[in-house]
């Protein structure tokens, strides 16, 4: 954990905007806490004043104690506010990617390593409705904090906030936190339109066992992760080892996405029309490759392809 | 309208209908019927409302309610300031409020009312039980600002009002602190609404005929007593209040001669022994600060009358307590012309009969002194009746009372008394006051009730100067022995009198009595009582000679903060340990695993953790290997053999090194 030094801590942006983004799971220590009054706080401190001056101009000692009572219970929930963050640990959970143009969500892990229940956690990235969770004593609970993906690209979480009114609503306690949250943007989709039959496609030579889905092209061992469509449930029930079946077709598509065909058109447009085919192509089953200028994948299919291809649009510079 | 994160729950509106309910209870008696009915009314009707699917009553009816019952408080008080009508206001508001509970805020409001109603209800009652119950009414509202802070359907009922206790109990040593050490200011700030004192009794400046039996019927606690000493026989206990000179016939009045100048108390002479007492007055909104008779100091700031009284420079209005000296037997010295006058003055009209007797002990006697005991003699022979409740009398009270009704209280018997003896061209004047008191055995003081308010007479002779004549000595003898039973007193009866009970049960009950009020007296000493004044004596005896504002403020800084020390100290420190002594050594392990920069992962399991660390730190390995293996096994394996495997993980967990050497 880095220390701050002294002219670190006192500076104005460590309270409005908090530390920059960091590494790994942080810890809500002192020097990240911080509490003021809420507005509700400041109305309560207000009747507390109405209260200590009715009680001094009626020489009213019972009235004085109670005031003194209400106030030092303010007074102690600051304690217990405080307590209610200190000491968790917030880290980075899993950011699926998402498209532009939605939202990306980040999952935060927030581990309670005391004992005592945490209450009404608060967390909140600026521009979308907050989240509240309860934990547990020595909990991991998670929350999924949401982001405008609006460009393609990496998409960091940026500064988010953890804030608590816990236990009466009097004071707030928060803590800014920056965590090295990314989460990957693929380009909107574009609109649908036909993939240019540059070579259309070729008939491959072997067929494509196990690919397509026409015809039946016998049977296989199962292995984990079949459908269990397949199966061929006759020999199961026979008691034979576990057959799947296989179909194929005798022809398949295979299109090459190149980013050449779409000339006379911007970087943005290209990478969303060439995102679109990726998804057309997968939903079609069929086996693509994709060039972009200095990148190419290989003809394959299936949903890690796919990932492949879309991270590859991406990031592309 | 509120959104859905911030509209109040059902819970939340449960809690906060108790809470209320708890906080109304205590002042419904004093509330006009209809405030009491609308009170319960609406929370009968919230009680349906919430076990029902439920609708908001239509705010414009609402409005409508609370400008009627605005109203209704205006033309039950004729007013909305002042303590009773201003509580009305704030109860009828925080019913109609209970009806229009729709967002968070409304429900804050509520809760913060509800401290406020908790403080008004000291305005008017202070007692021990009232002051616990209010501390459980605030316990309560305390849960519901938690339910409503932060309500979730996993929390149990019971944790908001653990939480509430917890608060209180933290809170409990700071506000020791503020109420010893927060600087008070006598009050009021501002000028009070006019009823800020109805309800205290005691002792008027006038007497009419009646004025002192009605006070006789109270119960309430006048003052408190403690002898330095011995206390004086009974015959000699009384308590010195108003002195009254002028009379026009029915009532009187301290008159013109200044019961208010000032008088050296040196003119008096001591011709017996001195008596020092200490004595806490309850408010009675008046200045005169009531002492043993006859009263020389006092360590209160107040001015000394010509007739003798202690007269406070403001009303006294809060218990006070001081202490006094005052001789038993004296003489007054000389008197003074401008008060000879004063002391016979007769009003205008005296009848012919009332002339004549005094004239007639006059020739008979050959002193001033034979005149009185003649005086005495007259009541005690002819057949005077001791009542508290004498039948009215007529245009001219003396002349009425002596030879008509002959059935009156002390005041008739002093009016009458000091009328008779200023014809007979005696200076008399009649003194109001106390006389007896009932000992508690218990705290070792006197209780002096309202229902011992008496009235006696002064007259001036020449060889002792002012004495004391009691005639109501001479016609009920026993009251001066015993006190008065205002719940005995029958119209137009003779007194009846506190006699000493015999019956086990009745002295018992009576011990019971003197335990109660002798603890109501130490919680109005040290606790109701404590005031600027206590404040400063209690800061001189902890070494603050003349504290200054600064001083105090520091002081009550320091100490503010090191409670509030304490109690972080308390809360955050104490972080129990798991109970799981395997999980506490894997834990161990872990921290340990830190330091040597290999971090567990939230999603990582032993066994990857240790292969990670084995990589980082192949020096290790052999250490790393089997605490993973053995805590595996604990944990996760089969059940416990005994607790020597546990011992050998903490002993290799202690083992591991703490940091790269």
């Amino acid at each position: 954990m880095q220390t701050l030094t002294i002219r670190d801590r006192f500076k104005l942006q460590r309270f409005t905007r908090g530390l920059g983004p960091e590494h790994g799971p942080v810890r809500l220590d002192r020097s990240r806490v911080f509490i003021l009054p809420t507005a509700s706080g400041l109305l309560f401190a207000g009747m507390l004043l109405v209260m200590l001056f009715g009680a001094i101009n009626y020489n009213n000692s019972m009235a004085h104690l109670f005031t003194f009572l209400v106030g030092s219970m303010a007074m102690v929930s600051i304690l217990h506010t405080y307590r209610n963050l200190a000491q968790l640990s917030f880290s980075v959970g899993k950011a699926p990617p998402v498209f532009a143009g939605s939202r990306a969500g980040f999952e935060i892990l927030a581990t309670n390593p005391g004992a005592s229940p945490r209450y009404a956690l608060r967390l909140h990235s600026p521009g979308q409705p907050a989240v509240t969770i309860d934990l547990k004593g020595r909990h991991t609970g998670t929350a999924t904090l949401y982001r405008e993906a609006r460009q393609r690209g990496v998409l960091p979480l940026g500064r988010w906030t953890v804030s608590t009114r816990y236990p009466l609503g009097l004071f707030r306690a928060w803590a800014h936190l920056d965590l090295q949250a990314r989460c990957l943007v693929y380009p909107h989709p574009a609109q649908q339109r036909p993939v240019p039959q540059d070579p259309a496609y070729k008939p491959h030579q072997t067929g494509d066992r196990g690919r397509g889905v026409d015809d039946f092209a016998g049977f296989r061992p199962y292995r984990p992760g079949d459908s269990p469509r397949h199966v061929f449930w006759k020999a199961a029930a026979r008691d034979q080892a576990l057959l799947v079946k296989q179909f194929g077709g005798d022809r398949t598509d295979e299109v090459w996405l190149d980013w050449d065909t779409l000339p006379g058109m911007d970087t943005e447009a290209r990478l969303s029309q060439l995102c679109r085919w990726v998804l057309d192509a997968h939903r079609n089953q069929q086996a693509w490759g994709l060039r972009l200028p200095g990148i190419e994948i290989g003809i394959a299919s299936g949903e890690r392809h796919k990932h492949r291809c879309l991270e590859a649009l991406a990031r592309f510079a | 309208m509120p959104g859905p994160g911030n509209a109040l729950n059902r819970r939340s509106q449960t809690w906060l209908l108790a809470a209320v309910g708890l906080l109304v209870l205590p002042h419904l008696p004093r509330l006009p019927w209809w405030i009491t009915l609308l009170a319960v009314g609406v929370g009968l009707f919230k009680l349906v409302l919430l076990r029902q699917s439920y609708h908001q009553p239509p705010r414009l009816l609402l409005a409508l309610l609370t400008v009627a019952a605005s109203a209704g408080v205006f033309f039950s008080y004729g007013t909305l300031l002042g303590k009773q009508a201003g509580v009305a206001l704030l109860i009828v508001m925080l019913s109609l409020k209970l009806l229009e509970l729709r967002a968070v805020r409304d429900g804050r409001l509520l809760v913060y009312l509800g401290y406020f109603l908790v403080v008004t209800n000291f305005l008017f009652t202070q007692t021990i039980p009232i002051a616990l119950y209010m501390f459980v009414a605030t316990l309560v509202i305390t849960a519901a600002l938690s339910v409503i802070t932060h309500s979730s359907r996993e929390r149990p009922a019971g944790s908001h009002l653990r939480l509430a206790t917890v608060l209180l109990a933290q809170a409990l040593p700071i506000m020791l602190v503020l109420f010893v050490f927060f600087p008070r200011v006598a009050g009021p700030l501002w000028g009070l609404p006019r009823d800020a004192y109805a309800g205290m009794t005691g002792l008027s400046d006038s007497m009419t005929p009646g004025a002192i039996s009605s006070l006789a019927q109270s119960e309430a606690t006048a003052f408190r007593v403690e002898f330095f000493g011995p206390a004086p026989e009974p015959a000699l206990r009384y308590w010195r209040g108003p002195v009254l000179w002028h009379t026009d016939g029915r009532s009187w009045s301290p008159g013109r001669i200044g019961s208010y100048s000032r008088q050296r108390p040196e003119a008096v002479q001591n011709r017996g022994q001195a008596l020092h007492y200490a004595i806490t007055l309850e408010g009675h909104d008046k200045p005169w600060l009531l002492a043993l008779d006859l009263p020389v100091e006092i360590s209160q700031r107040a001015l000394y009358t010509v007739d003798f009284q202690w007269l406070s420079y403001r009303p006294v209005r809060e218990r006070i307590r001081y202490e006094a000296t005052s001789w038993l037997h004296y003489h007054t010295g000389p008197l003074d012309p401008r008060l000879r006058k004063a002391a016979l003055q007769l009003p205008e009209h005296v009848s012919p009969r009332v002339q004549a007797l005094a004239h007639d002990w006059r020739t008979r006697a050959d002193s001033d002194r034979a005149v009185v005991q003649e005086a005495l003699d007259y009541f005690h022979t002819q057949p005077f009746v001791y009542t508290l409740q004498p039948p009215l009398l007529g245009e001219d009270p003396v002349d009425d009372f002596l030879f008509g009704t002959q059935r009156g209280f002390c005041e008739h018997y002093a009016a009458a008394f000091v009328v008779l003896m200023r014809s007979a061209g005696i200076p008399a004047r009649v003194v109001t006051g106390y006389q007896g008191g009932e000992y508690n055995p218990v705290g070792d003081y006197w209780l002096i009730r309202q229902a011992d308010a008496h009235a006696w007479a002064e007259v001036w002779l020449p060889d002792t100067g002012w004495q004391r004549v009691d005639p109501t000595a001479a016609v009920a003898p026993e009251r001066i022995e015993h006190a008065l039973d205002p719940d005995l007193q029958a119209a137009g009866a003779p007194a009846r009198f506190r006699l000493t009970e015999t019956g086990l049960l009745v002295r018992s009950w009576r011990q019971l009595q003197f335990a109660v009020d002798s603890v109501n007296n130490h919680w109005n000493q040290w606790v109701l009582s404590y005031g600027p004044q206590r404040q400063l004596e209690l800061l001189a005896a902890l070494g603050f000679k003349q504290a200054s504002w600064r001083e105090m403020a520091l002081t009550l800084l320091l100490l503010t903060g090191a409670c509030l020390l304490g109690v972080a100290l308390w809360m955050l420190v104490r972080t129990p340990a798991p109970s799981d002594p395997v999980l506490q050594a894997w834990q161990r392990f872990c921290s340990r695993l830190e330091r040597l920069g290999v971090r567990r992962a939230p999603s990582e399991g032993p066994r990857d953790l240790a292969r990670r660390a084995m990589a980082a730190h192949p020096e290790f390995a052999s250490q790393v290997g089997p605490i993973t293996e053995l805590y595996i096994t604990l944990r996760y394996g089969r059940p416990l053999q005994g607790s020597h495997e546990i011992q050998q993980l903490q002993q290799l967990v202690r083992r591991f090194p703490q940091r790269t050497g």
